[in-house]
């Protein structure tokens, strides 16, 4: 009885201090989404970056702690402004999704800098605070906990004085409250935004490093699901507001724990991303959160309005096929083969990107999910079942069709960047439902042996094979989906895309249409991944992780976002181009943002335009 | 006679503290014309979301041909009959002239009247657009450029071209031609001459008085009185959320109430402002 | 009398609807001066170019004779500009004594501030009595009150109002034109937007009417008063032939 107790007590002060951290992360989430308006996806770079700055002060200057942890947050709050210069600002005035693609972009770019400069490999945080724990009757606290909650807790009480009554933070609240009406007070409110960004890094920051104390390691891929951590407590707790975010982070941590508890530590993340959907799809304002705030219309409606696409005339569509065909035919090299399998892959993969994302304007953060999903489903079926291959490929589609469908029509009556929160929080409970399930996927093993595909009783087992196997699959696919972006189906969801409310006043039921198109890219995803599973023979939960989403939807935005042919070109440059530069993957993933920056900043049309 | 058209009883809507709508009442029969009129803030739009049904009164009835719509959302009542356009336009910006009208009739599309099924009918009709659909498809199309040549040399030349192309004026005859191609039982027109200049004002009046000659029923919002008065068989008059008049336009442009909304209550000048030297004699710059 | 503001043949567009047309007109220092129109006039876009938040396409904002056409909008409220917006816009989440005070953002005086912040709430004695509540609980008419204080605390020598009296019950009508007419005989000069006619011209100096963004008629209040045409400028008649 009294074991039970402690450990309850003890998980509720992990909880407590785990919460804090979130709450830190959270609320610079909600300042800057209150002042500037957008959801940025580079906050969890910004929280690695600090977690390494803190570890450069700590073990390779050999500062103490209490000057370790200004000097994270001076970098946080520099990173925040160069973030809101260069990844923002240049962004606001251009339609909707590109603020949201840029901050994905940069955090790419801060990911792979780390990765590149610090290896992506875990680096141990010196644990340099005495190891003195407090008792207190049943339960003890350790220093570093004491330290933890009182570090955010004075910041979250310096935030509130800040907030409540400075000249700026006012500045910040009255912009936050109403933009326009500041300005006319003589607020400078691109000032404000830097402000709020300045302020939620250097939170972010800090909590890197109280993180980086409390585990004693860090690492470059830490990042991405900080991010997501932030998310899920500003969305539980309220996005609008930095108090309701940071009481979500507080339960965030507690759940978490407790969930943890009950059900085992590699469950953690399942938890979050739950309450992460639940919270979304039962109450998108948050626990706390107040009347519906004035939700910003961002990630429906045209990307670029008087955008004149490069039409593709079918008689060279053709011919390109066949140029495809004869290929091997020309090229014997095996490695040339093999690139371009992949490319044709990852077409599949854009396509279904662009299907959903350009014409029907939803954008899908989180589609490698369904590769995965499409993959697994494969790979058992035929592994485990021992079905024909025609038939697993199939089902891949559909069942990834089928669990899109489900997972996605809840998320699809939210607005603007909830849903796009919403689909990378699903592509991330798909990753972590297949790490957890290991009884059907073999968890983080993954699964090895995957069969080689029979096709009319001959063995695809040669790259040359699997070259076609693909080819016949992405033309199937292409022809499929341009046959749907031509048709009325294809008409209406456009005209979802331009202006929902005037498309349903014509009768459109939105939420149909709206599911129908992502399923179907669900699908295609689905049949990208059960080919990639069969190609490789063993697949993981870290196949398909983010890092191929977003890899995928710069290749969208490469092409041109709703721009079919796009999509197969920009896959094609951004397969083969680090093929052709044998850059190490760190690299790759930096030249990929670089590359998703450049070309929203200077040609967002992509390069056949977007349709 | 019979049921009336439309009929609205007791409409009202609070944002916050501010009574939008107080407990408004307005019935029309088929064919007729009614014109709402009223200075800003009154309550036009509110009213007309409320029909349209992208809004939710708190109280009161709507019924359309009899039929209780107060609980259809926007699609329903595109299904039941009732189209609307916008206060400033909201054409498919991206998508073709022909494509707009064409979504127009989407409520009599087969994939629409399916159901359930009707996400499989679209897909099918996607992959395999042959035999029914291929029909379908060519009678919307010929449907939408009937309606587009309603609109003269305007829209008919341009069924190609996307809508952002088009100018300002030609994006709302747009709209209006999108709004038509489902042949509704009745149409909501939200300022359909906002913005244009007297020759398109003019031109538009002339187009609605055909469609009306033509027996189609409409609720029109509109500012400029003479338009009203010779476009609407009734006119409503809003203020503050009230109907403070109703009646054949003639009347109530002569209603003082009418008057003094528009302009306000005639206010006895108390000690009148000092007049800086050099005020200007009353000029009136150039006509309309 | 050299103005303190003015307007010179400005041409602006919303996108693709042009809104203004060779709009001109000037605000004297001392002056009450009132744009009238019906809804789509163009009057409240005015007051977005002379603020900053819209940019002409042509044409010029000259303040004391200097163009500040590209001035952004904080430079102009230092300048000695402040706004009334249209449907208040105070700020809801922040208290009155915070709205107020938003209103002084671009002093830095902050002795002077409190004391202005006196003499504020002794203009509008309400505001004192409502001092730490937030500014969305208000009614309009105290929401108007406040919008007026927050703008009287820049010290500016013109305030831009946008519709002042929209939604006001009688009693807060005639509070508002009081008070502004007040403010006036004080040395500030007034530029106000108004859907009303007749209560604008009752207080004002000059006025403007403004129809489809082309000015119809200008003149003395006491000379738009009494003229027939108002009528038509508002309900879309035809101003020449009087419909």
């Amino acid at each position: 009885m009294g074991a039970t107790l402690s450990l309850w007590i003890g998980q509720t002060i992990n909880g407590l201090v785990l919460g804090n951290i979130y709450a830190l992360l959270a609320a610079g989430l909600a300042l800057i989404f209150g002042v500037a308006g957008l959801v940025n996806f580079a906050h969890g770079s910004v929280y690695m970056v600090g977690s390494y700055a803190g570890w450069i002060a700590i073990s390779l200057l050999g500062w103490p702690v209490w000057a370790a942890l200004p000097a994270a947050v001076a970098v946080g709050a520099l990173l925040g402004l160069l973030l809101e210069r260069l990844a923002v600002r240049p962004f606001q005035r251009a339609a909707h999704v590109a603020p949201l693609l840029a901050t994905i972009g940069a955090g790419m770019i801060l990911d792979s800098l780390a990765e590149i400069v610090f290896s992506p490999n875990p680096r141990s945080f010196p644990a340099v605070l005495p190891d003195r724990r407090l008792s207190l009757g049943i339960v003890s606290i350790g220093f570093l906990d004491l330290l933890i909650l009182g570090v955010s807790i004075a910041c979250a009480a310096s935030l509130f004085v800040l907030l409540k009554y400075s000249r700026m933070g006012r500045a910040l609240r009255a912009a936050a409250q109403d933009a326009d009406a500041a300005r006319q007070m003589g607020v400078r409110v691109t000032r404000a935004n830097a402000a709020a960004f300045a302020l939620a890094s250097a939170l972010g920051a800090l909590a890197g490093v109280l993180i980086g104390l409390y585990y004693n390691f860090i690492i470059p891929s830490a990042g991405f699901q900080a991010g997501l951590k932030g998310f899920t407590a500003c969305v539980l707790g309220g996005m609008g507001s930095v108090p309701a975010a940071m009481a979500g982070g507080l339960v965030l941590g507690l759940g978490e724990s407790y969930g943890v508890a009950i059900f085992g530590s590699s469950a953690r993340s399942l938890i979050a991303f739950s309450f992460l959907l639940a919270a979304l799809f039962l109450r998108p304002n948050g626990i706390f959160g107040g009347k519906a705030r004035q939700v910003r219309e961002a990630l429906t409606g045209s990307f670029l309005p008087q955008a004149r696409a490069i039409k593709v005339p079918p008689l060279l569509g053709a011919a390109l096929f066949l140029v495809a065909l004869a290929l091997p035919l020309v090229m014997k090299s095996g490695y040339v083969l093999q690139v371009l399998t992949g490319a044709w892959i990852y077409a599949l993969f854009a396509l279904s990107l662009t299907l959903v994302g350009g014409t029907a304007g939803i954008m899908s953060l989180g589609q490698a999910g369904f590769m995965a999903v499409g993959g697994y489903a494969s790979g058992l079926l035929t592994l485990k079942a021992g079905w024909p291959f025609a038939a697993s490929l199939l089902s891949a589609g559909l069942i990834a069709a089928l669990v899109g469908s489900i997972l996605a029509f809840p998320a699809l009556r939210l607005k603007g960047y909830y849903i796009s929160i919403a689909t990378l929080g699903i592509g991330e409970i798909v990753n972590q439902v297949i790490v957890n399930w290991d009884s059907l996927t073999q968890g983080a093993l993954g699964l090895a042996g995957i069969p080689a595909p029979r096709i009319f009783g001959r063995e695809v087992f040669a790259i040359g094979d699997f070259y076609y196997l693909s080819l016949g699959v992405l033309a199937l696919g292409g022809v499929a989906i341009a046959a749907i972006g031509a048709s009325p189906l294809g008409r209406t969801a456009r005209a979802l895309r331009e202006d929902e409310p005037a498309a349903r006043s014509l009768g459109i039921d939105a939420r149909k249409y709206k599911s129908l198109v992502f399923a179907v890219g669900a699908f295609v995803a689905g049949l990208a991944g059960a080919l990639t599973a069969h190609l490789y023979t063993y697949i993981s939960y870290e196949t398909f992780g983010s890092s191929v989403s977003i890899l995928g939807l710069t290749m969208v935005i490469l092409g041109g976002l709703g721009n079919y042919w796009g999509a197969v070109l920009g896959a094609s440059i951004l397969t083969a181009l680090p093929e052709l530069l044998r850059f190490a993957a760190a690299y790759r993933a930096l030249i990929y943002g670089l590359i998703l920056l450049v070309v929203l900043r200077f040609r967002p049309q992509g390069l056949l335009g977007s349709e | 006679m019979g049921v009336p058209l439309l009929e609205a009883k007791g409409l009202s809507k609070a944002f916050g503290g501010i009574h939008a709508l107080r407990s408004l009442d307005l019935a029309m029969d088929e064919g007729e014309t009614l014109g709402v009129i009223g200075p800003n803030g009154a309550g036009k739009t509110t009213l007309f979301n409320i029909l349209a049904g992208s809004d939710r009164a708190d109280s009161g009835r709507i019924s359309l041909r009899g039929r209780d719509i107060t609980r259809y959302g926007p699609e329903r009542r595109a299904r039941a009959g009732l189209a609307r356009t916008f206060q400033h336009g909201r054409s498919f910006a991206n998508l073709s002239v022909e494509d707009n009208i064409v979504l127009g009739a989407h409520v009599e599309r087969i994939a629409a009247r399916a159901g359930v099924f009707g996400g499989a009918v679209e897909i099918a009709q996607a992959l395999f657009p042959a035999g029914p659909f291929a029909r379908e498809e060519k009678a919307l199309r010929l449907r939408a450029r009937t309606i587009a040549e309603l609109f003269g040399e305007r829209l008919a030349p341009r069924l190609g071209d996307p809508a952002y192309s088009l100018s300002y004026a030609n994006r709302r005859r747009l709209e209006i031609a999108r709004a038509l191609a489902a042949k509704p039982a009745i149409v909501l027109l939200d300022e359909p001459t906002a913005g244009m200049n007297p020759s398109e004002t003019a031109e538009m009046l002339d187009f609605l008085m055909g469609l009306k000659a033509d027996g189609l029923s409409m609720v029109v919002i509109e500012h400029k009185l003479p338009l009203v008065m010779r476009l609407a068989d009734r006119v409503l008059v809003m203020d503050e959320g009230e109907k403070i008049a109703e009646g054949p336009p003639g009347a109530v442009a002569r209603d003082t109430r009418v008057i003094e909304a528009y302009l306000g209550p005639s206010r006895t000048v108390v000690a009148a402002a000092p007049e800086p030297a050099g005020s200007s004699s009353p000029t009136a710059d150039g006509g309309l | 009398m050299a103005a303190l503001l003015a307007l010179e043949s400005v041409d602006s567009f919303y996108g693709p609807v042009q809104v203004h047309r060779a709009l001109s007109l000037e605000v004297g220092e001392g002056e009450i001066v009132c744009l009238l129109g019906g809804n789509a006039s163009g009057k409240s876009t005015a007051m977005k170019v002379i603020l900053g938040l819209l940019e002409p396409r042509s044409g010029n904002v000259v303040w004391e004779g200097e163009r500040i056409t590209r001035l952004p909008t904080y430079r102009r409220i230092a300048l000695g500009m402040a706004s009334v917006p249209e449907a208040r816009r105070i700020f809801p989440e922040m208290s009155v004594e915070e709205n107020i005070l938003m209103g002084a953002y671009v002093r830095k005086d902050a002795r002077a501030i409190r004391r202005d912040v006196e003499r504020v709430l002794e203009l509008f004695p309400r505001l004192r009595e409502r001092f730490r509540q937030q500014g969305g609980t208000l009614s309009g008419g105290e929401q108007q009150m406040l919008a007026i204080a927050r703008a009287m605390m820049s010290t500016p020598r013109l305030v831009c109002m946008d519709e002042p009296t929209m939604g006001l019950s009688p009693l807060f009508v005639e509070r508002v034109l009081e008070t502004i007419q007040a403010l006036n005989r004080g040395g500030l000069s007034v530029f106000m937007v108004e859907q009303s006619a007749q209560q604008a011209l009752g207080i004002a100096h000059r006025g403007y009417v403004l129809q489809n963004g082309r000015l119809v008629l200008q003149g003395s209040a006491k000379e738009l008063l009494d003229d027939p045409r108002i009528r038509d400028a508002y309900l879309g008649g035809d101003v020449m032939a009087g419909i």
